[in-house]
């Protein structure tokens, strides 16, 4: 089976799932509307300048894709999320997080393919 | 409030109940698979809110076989925090506070906010979120586990 994507990283997920494929397809579930709703609340609370939501959702997104194994995603939330603590940087935290949301856009396309070819 | 049996339980050594409070459903997702492949308790509870955790603690206090030895708690919950969940739990019935050990999953280092309940046995153990296989296979060794599984 084809697991090479740039992004999700199926091993590292088997390793947490003991090689279960209906588990790591029920956590791709999980994420899929997690994820979504977890950004579209960043989105508003960076419009906001609402720096202690954007530290909150910053935080979860962070802990979501460290969880999927996509740390380079995982660790542009920590910067956002620290930034969001000094209550400034607005635009800094904007920059980063429309490059995270790139990103974000290809991993959705990877977990969606990897669900189509794993009926 | 989410129940799973762990059926293969092979005669090793285990804790019969855990309970996991954390908001965060992939959080909860991997922590359940991580407890259930690492066989520290037969069951597992989640529970999604620090208050959630502490009504069914309270409710059930006088039911021990639905009092969880150990609590994986998340201290950044939104209305109860995880610390404003271990000042209430300071609160519950002698029953629940004997019984339940904390674990702190958190995605944040906070330990020194942590030493009143880690002085007085509450809290017992600190991970760094993610959690991975790796981290319960080191609490599982330690003594603090050793002493609860005897």
């Amino acid at each position: 089976m084809n697991h090479d994507y740039r992004y999700l990283n199926i091993e590292y997920l088997y390793e947490y799932l003991d090689d279960n494929n209906a588990s790591l397809k029920e956590l791709i579930n999980i994420f899929i509307p997690s994820i979504k709703k977890d950004w579209s609340l960043l989105v508003v609370a960076i419009e906001n300048k609402d720096f202690d939501k954007i530290k909150a959702h910053a935080h979860k997104l962070k802990s979501s894709y460290r969880y999927m194994g996509v740390f380079s995603v995982g660790d542009t939330m920590e910067k956002i999320d620290k930034l969001a603590e000094g209550k400034d940087n607005i635009n800094l935290i904007k920059i980063l997080s429309i490059e995270a949301l790139q990103i974000h856009e290809e991993i959705i396309e990877e977990v969606s393919d990897f669900l189509n070819n794993n009926p | 409030m989410m129940i799973d049996n762990n059926t293969d339980q092979n005669d090793e050594a285990m804790l019969n109940l855990a309970m996991i409070i954390d908001d965060h459903d992939i959080s909860n997702f991997m922590a359940q698979q991580v407890l259930i492949n690492s066989k520290i308790a037969k069951d597992t509870i989640i529970q999604p809110a620090g208050f959630s955790a502490i009504n069914y603690l309270e409710r059930n206090h006088d039911a021990d076989e639905l009092i969880p030895e150990i609590i994986f708690l998340d201290l950044d919950m939104p209305v109860v925090s995880g610390i404003d969940f271990l000042e209430r739990f300071m609160l519950l019935p002698l029953t629940v506070r004997e019984k339940s050990k904390i674990v702190i999953l958190s995605g944040y280092d906070k330990r020194s906010e942590l030493q009143k309940w880690v002085d007085n046995g509450t809290v017992i153990y600190y991970i760094l979120k993610p959690l991975k296989p790796g981290h319960l296979r080191d609490f599982k060794a330690s003594e603090v586990y050793q002493k609860m599984i005897v």
